[in-house]
């Protein structure tokens, strides 16, 4: 009998789970760590952040799913991976701290015969002093409860607007190297739809804060694609987006310090600014979890299964260097650490070898460039792959490794720009593949049949759709495997 | 809802050069803007936005 140990339960960790289960069948042991009980669809938090849905509606227990589904749950916060065992382990465990109401601080040590980190990124609001609603000056919708929260002081926005007072929102990047921007973009236009419906647009400046050098590069360098016989970018076709709805923006940004009512950022140019606001709406940037990592004998290998920045290393270049040299061929196609075939990691969990994005500095040496994201589509395709390539060997098929290179799958993302059933609107991209390979398409870095972007209210519509699907997937009701990932 | 035309309600431009730039875009023609709103017309949109996420999603599959 053999144990899979997945740690985290999102979007990556609860798609290795269940797809484990359905694999592994009875016989073998699925468990998953993850300090939360409860599940939630992120993407759904920024109608959440806009009152426009309530909170129960993107987040439901885990525990009864996994009864179900026989998968053993450990509502706990893992802190180290022992890859060689110890003394007591003759297989590689995790130590984890509960989490779970009555038992919280006890430690347990779980052993695994293979382990998935899916353990995503730790909201960074440290990297830049004030930033985020606990001890910062801004909000968040990276949570459910962090939407909650900002969905109330926007409430209480609106009713100032309506009594006559003009407002400054800024929404956007909290540090130069933040990721997500197609949140912070949704977030953008549904706070602006949401100030239309409320009839106070007219009182209210909305600006778009980022990191990224250009709209519509979202972190993955833009998108080249056709419209009506024309190859367009996507820097005119979100710049034109943001002329509609009269949208301003900050670009090349790297906040600084964050004061009550007022931010400060350096630009990609070197000079400082700082900008007054009354709402201010900034994601941090992600690092990995603050797990650690040790050897048989009890030493410390964090910085050798880990980078930096705390993402686990997996089978990528890590030593591509300047810009010019980076290739389609440095991204991982397997997940596996190169250090323990039976470690992996998937989701944002898994180091990259590089940002997608060109990397920029300013005169000052402050890097601001988005980092690659690794949004819930592909966190779920590598998730599934990872889970293949285990179940494989578990039942010794003796297959190589399934691969889901982020430079051959590609992504579908819905942005968000107003959540109504008959007026909303979203814009819908497609990119294939999501990393640019320029060898394989030279002219325009991805394929153009498979890459595209639209807006209109079937966008809302395809957005709600997802909503629906994934989180009926997510709850493992009948079918659920049919929806792909 | 019908998103009314924007009021510019400039305080200030904070960033110039990306104004400029934005301002240099094209605006959706009014016939462009009736067709993202036109329910049949969306209907068919969703039809063909659901082939392109097939299409990238089996073109991409895993291996
Ligand atoms: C506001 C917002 C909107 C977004 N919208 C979209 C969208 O529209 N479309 C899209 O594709 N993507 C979107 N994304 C990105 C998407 O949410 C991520 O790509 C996805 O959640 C990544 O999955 P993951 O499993 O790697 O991380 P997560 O989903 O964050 O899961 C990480 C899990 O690990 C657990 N964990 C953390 N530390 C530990 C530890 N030490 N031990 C055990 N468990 C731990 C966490 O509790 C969590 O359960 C959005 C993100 C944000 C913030």
């Amino acid at each position: 009998m053999a144990r899979l140990v997945i740690l985290g339960a999102g979007v990556a960790g609860h798609t290795a789970a269940l797809h484990a289960s359905r694999m592994l069948g009875s016989g073998h042991e699925v468990i998953v760590v993850s300090p939360n009980s409860n599940w939630n669809w992120i993407p759904s938090n920024i109608w959440v952040g806009v009152g426009k849905m309530p909170v129960e509606k993107v987040i439901f227990p885990l525990a009864p799913v996994y009864r179900k589904k026989k998968i053993g749950f450990h509502q706990a916060l893992a802190l180290s991976i022992h890859p060689e065992g110890g003394e007591n382990h003759q297989r590689g465990y995790v130590v984890a701290k509960s989490t779970m109401p009555g038992s919280e601080d006890r430690l347990e040590e779980i052993e695994y015969d293979y382990l998935i980190n899916c353990t995503g990124p730790k909201l960074n609001f440290g990297a830049t002093e004030g930033l985020g609603p606990d001890s910062g000056n801004t909000l968040s919708v990276c949570t459910a409860a962090h939407a909650t929260e900002t969905a109330k002081h926007l409430q209480a926005a609106i009713a100032r607007l309506k009594a006559g007072e003009s407002m400054r929102f800024v929404v956007g990047t909290g540090h130069g190297t933040c990721t997500c921007e197609g949140a912070a973009f949704e977030y953008t236009f549904n706070l602006d739809f949401a100030l239309r419906e409320a009839g106070v647009r007219d009182k209210a400046e909305v600006v778009y804060l980022t990191n990224e050098a250009q709209l519509g590069d979202f972190g993955v360098g833009g998108l080249i694609f056709t419209q009506q016989g024309y190859q367009t970018t996507s820097k005119i076709w979100t710049e034109s987006f943001f002329r509609e709805r009269d949208i301003h923006a900050v670009l090349g940004a790297h906040c600084t310090k964050i004061e009550p009512g007022r931010v400060h950022y350096e630009q990609l140019d070197g000079t400082m600014h700082d900008l007054s606001f009354d709402f201010a709406m900034l994601l941090p940037p992600f690092r990995g979890a603050d797990l650690k990592a040790y050897d048989r004998e009890g030493q410390d290998i964090s910085d050798k299964i880990f980078n930096p920045a705390g993402f686990l290393k997996v089978d990528a270049n890590y030593q591509a260097g300047a810009y010019e040299n980076w290739r389609a061929a440095d991204w991982p196609k397997t997940y596996q650490s190169p250090l323990y075939d039976n470690l992996f990691a998937a989701g944002i969990a898994f180091a990259p070898p590089h940002q997608i994005s060109q990397p920029r500095t300013s005169p000052n040496g402050t890097v601001i460039t988005p980092s690659p994201p690794r949004t819930g589509m592909p966190s779920g395709m590598i998730a599934k792959a990872v889970v293949e390539t285990i179940v494989d060997r578990i039942k010794g098929n003796g297959k190589p490794a399934h691969e889901a290179p982020m430079t051959k799958i590609g992504a579908a993302c819905v942005a968000s720009a107003g959540m109504s059933f008959l007026g909303g609107t979203a814009a819908s991209m497609t990119m294939n593949p999501i990393v640019p390979d320029w060898e394989a398409y030279p002219a325009t870095g991805r394929d153009l049949k498979g890459t595209s972007g639209e807006i209109g209210l079937a966008g809302h519509w395809m957005k709600h759709l997802l909503h629906v699907l994934f989180l009926y997937k997510a709850k493992a009701h009948p079918l659920w495997w049919v929806i792909p990932e | 809802m019908i998103p009314v035309p924007a009021k510019d309600t400039t305080m200030s431009i904070p960033d110039p050069a990306a104004q400029q730039s934005i301002l240099a875009s094209p605006l959706p023609t009014p016939s462009t803007l009736k067709h993202r709103r036109n329910l049949f017309y969306q209907l068919l949109r969703l039809a063909a936005i659901n082939i392109k996420m097939v299409r990238v999603i089996a073109t991409g599959r895993h291996l």
